[in-house]
């Protein structure tokens, strides 16, 4: 990888968010910043530019699926790949998820190991 | 009339079987007015000899008394014979013939006796003799007269020698007169004689007229009775059939009165022609409020009145409609305006022309709410099992990758019992879920057309890392058979098999993915070398946390789901899953999958998708 990716995990787990982070860290080497609602995932999203951003589905006050439609509504932040990290496993709601128009579905619990090299692959990027 | 009997058919005589019946009698008349014939011989014949005992050679008497009981003892016993005989249409002519033969001859002795025994020298025994012979001949009117052959050869053989005899004796004109008179009494004789004959004829035919009128008679009277015991047996079964149907009835309305579910009837117009108590309750109508009232504004929602007049339309258009004959969901209206889910099931009934429409309508409301409460509940268990766990399960991987250093061997060993478990319990997690989703049917399959050869390549290309990894071949063969599945739960389902074929397969050993054409199926096979499965578990390992060890899941790291999961899969593509397995030898697990037309597959796949969502997120 030529430059390290940047990449924004929201969820309102610390304790997931934060696995994350090592995960994408220390593995992968990729620059993460880290969003624990719906709303700070929006700003920090405008603010950090991320290359994609890795958002929980189900959050307090403002779930995935809206934030998701606010990033899209955005035209800052409209073009930034989202995948949504998601503890709903059913292949329905895989495809409901992905007929909204994210880049794909990571299914908790993930792999902290190869959570980067999963992201890599559903946003085709090379290594 | 016995034998008459014997010569009849069945029903009315063929051409001239009549006839013959008249000659049968006739036959039967001789030889039963015979024996007082012969009575009269033997007491004449003796009153002869003994008065011409002196006036007639005595050797010549007793010569002709001998011929006279040697004849009539030949006629006794061919009357006996007769008698004893059974006589048959085909012999008929036989016995009247011998009868004519012995009367002839009987009559022949009589009349040579007006030849050889004629007392020239006595004119008072001459008269005694042709007293004698006109008396015999006299007599054979009532014996004879039946048949008129049998009278001729008696009458004329015993008359016409003593009358001839008397016109050539010349002594006075009284032989002449006696002559004449004997000729003029024979006349008679013979005119009465045909009137017996014609009376006796008559007498016959009125008789046998009769006989078969009796049996026309006794046979109508045998079809009225049998007829009247048919009617009897008719309308005792009727009675019965009626009481079954009465006492059924009865049992019907009880069953409807009493039913737990509404029941509701009406008429191709939509009236309402029946209403049970529990519909009462259901809906808020009373029957006398509602009965004869259209169904559609009662209880129908507003928003669903087209579609169910369509629906009734459709089906009185082309006599079919989908809605029969299952059970299915609907929203029904109360009579406090308000609405609320009915689980309701309807079925014709065709009366000549026209049908009625019945339903049992229930109330499910309550099963609604428990429904949701349940779905809410799965939700927020997966939910918050998975956060906790994913967080567990990340760092304990991070951990035991050794990116943040290296542990010693036992707190390695540690940390990756900790992992396994971690992992076990979301597999478990994810199963449970699955499974109790299946089983409320709120899996959406999602069906279409593939193909056996592509879903088998899929499922190997998956497991064979396991496989390498457990040192076991596997060895897969396939053929393109078309199926309207749902890819992504078959796939699950044989990976499912072959996962638990590896795990207790021993190291070297294969395990074979086949599928094969079964008639109008694919069947799938799963086989492996294992330690096999004991006879009583072939069955309940099918069932949720049943494995052949209760240590396997510990071991093995399943979750005791995995073939409930498998079965489930089976029964909503409506096929099935076995498993056949020999201790020691391995076992053979068979899924089989209808390869029906894309059409009636459609049906089915309409009838088990459900379009509940998952509340959780």
């Amino acid at each position: 990888m030529s430059t390290p990716k940047r990449i924004l995990v929201v969820d309102d787990e610390d304790d997931i968010r934060e696995i994350a982070q090592i995960g994408l860290e220390m593995i992968a080497h990729w620059q993460v910043h880290a969003a624990n609602s719906g709303h700070d995932g929006i700003t920090k999203a405008k603010a950090e530019r991320p290359d994609a951003i890795l958002l929980d589905v189900m959050m307090p006050d403002m779930d995935g699926p809206t934030t998701f439609r606010n990033l899209r509504a955005d035209p800052e932040t409209s073009h930034i790949p989202v995948i949504f990290l998601t503890a709903k496993v059913q292949s329905a709601d895989r495809r409901q998820f992905t007929d909204l128009g994210v880049k794909g579905v990571i299914a908790k619990p993930f792999d902290p190991l190869t959570l980067a090299e999963e992201v890599a692959r559903i946003l085709a990027w090379q290594s | 009339m016995a034998q008459s009997a014997d010569f009849r058919v069945n029903s009315l005589p063929p051409p001239g079987e009549g006839a013959r019946d008249i000659k049968t009698q006739q036959v039967e008349l001789l030889y039963t007015q015979a024996p007082a014939a012969f009575v009269a011989t033997v007491l004449n014949a003796g009153i002869a000899t003994t008065v011409l005992w002196q006036n007639v050679d005595r050797r010549l008497l007793c010569g002709w008394l001998a011929l006279m009981l040697a004849i009539t003892l030949s006629r006794f016993v061919l009357v006996r014979q007769y008698h004893r005989t059974a006589r048959t249409a085909d012999r008929l002519p036989l016995w009247r013939q011998r009868f004519l033969l012995g009367t002839g001859l009987a009559g022949t002795a009589w009349g040579s006796a007006g030849i050889l025994l004629f007392p020239s020298d006595s004119t008072v025994h001459q008269v005694f003799l042709v007293f004698i012979l006109g008396g015999m001949a006299g007599g054979a009117i009532a014996t004879l007269s039946a048949d008129m052959s049998a009278f001729l050869v008696f009458f004329l053989p015993t008359l016409l020698p003593v009358t001839a005899r008397i016109f050539t004796q010349h002594d006075s004109g009284i032989s002449t007169a006696m002559g004449l008179l004997l000729l003029s009494f024979a006349g008679v004789l013979l005119v009465t004689a045909r009137q017996m004959h014609a009376s006796i004829v008559e007498s016959l035919q009125l008789r046998l007229a009769n006989l078969e009128l009796v049996q026309h008679l006794s046979a109508a009277k045998d079809q009225t009775e049998s007829s009247n015991r048919q009617l009897a047996a008719s309308n005792q079964a009727l009675s019965v059939a009626m009481l079954e149907v009465q006492a059924s009835e009865e049992r019907h309305r009880s069953i409807i009165a009493t039913a737990q579910d509404a029941f509701v009837a009406i008429e191709t117009n939509g009236a309402i022609i029946e209403w049970n108590h529990r519909a009462e309750i259901t809906f808020g109508w009373t029957s006398a409020e509602i009965l004869g009232r259209g169904l559609t504004e009662t209880i129908i929602p507003p928003q669903h009145r087209d579609a169910h007049t369509k629906g009734l339309r459709r089906f009185l258009a082309a006599g079919e409609e989908q809605a029969l004959s299952r059970r299915f969901e609907l929203t029904a209206l109360h009579r406090d305006g308000r609405e609320f889910p009915v689980e309701i099931a309807i079925w014709s009934v065709r009366l000549g022309s026209t049908y009625t429409f019945n339903a049992f309508v229930r109330d499910i409301s309550e099963r609604k709410i428990v429904e949701r409460m349940k779905d809410e509940f799965v939700s927020m268990v997966s939910h918050e099992l998975r956060t906790p766990l994913t967080s567990m399960r990340g760092a304990l991987g991070l951990l035991a990758s050794g990116v943040l250093g290296t542990l010693p061997e036992k707190g390695r060993r540690l940390l990756e019992i900790a992992l396994n478990n971690t992992e076990r319990l979301v597999r478990l997690i994810n199963d449970i879920l699955d499974i109790e989703r299946m089983a409320s049917g709120k899996v959406m399959m999602k069906y279409q057309a593939c193909d056996s050869a592509s879903l088998i390549t899929q499922a190997a290309e998956i497991m064979q890392p396991m496989a390498e990894q457990a040192e076991v071949t596997l060895s897969v063969s396939t053929q393109p058979l078309p199926l309207w599945a749902d890819p992504d739960r078959i796939i699950q389902t044989l990976t499912n098999l072959l996962s638990n074929a590896i795990k207790f397969s021993p190291l070297g050993s294969t395990v074979w993915l086949t599928v094969a054409r079964r008639g109008k199926e694919a069947e799938f096979q799963v086989k492996d070398q294992g330690r096999g499965i004991p006879a009583e578990k072939l069955e309940s390992i099918f069932e949720r946390f049943q494995q052949v060890d209760a240590s396997d899941s510990r071991k093995e790291g399943g979750t005791g789901l995995g073939l409930a999961i498998c079965r489930s899969i089976a029964q909503q593509h409506g096929g099935r899953i076995r498993v056949e397995s020999t201790r020691g030898e391995g076992s053979t697990f068979f899924f089989t999958l209808s390869m029906m037309k894309e059409t009636e597959l459609s049906d089915v796949a309409r009838a088990s998708v459900s379009h509940t969502e998952d509340k959780t997120s």
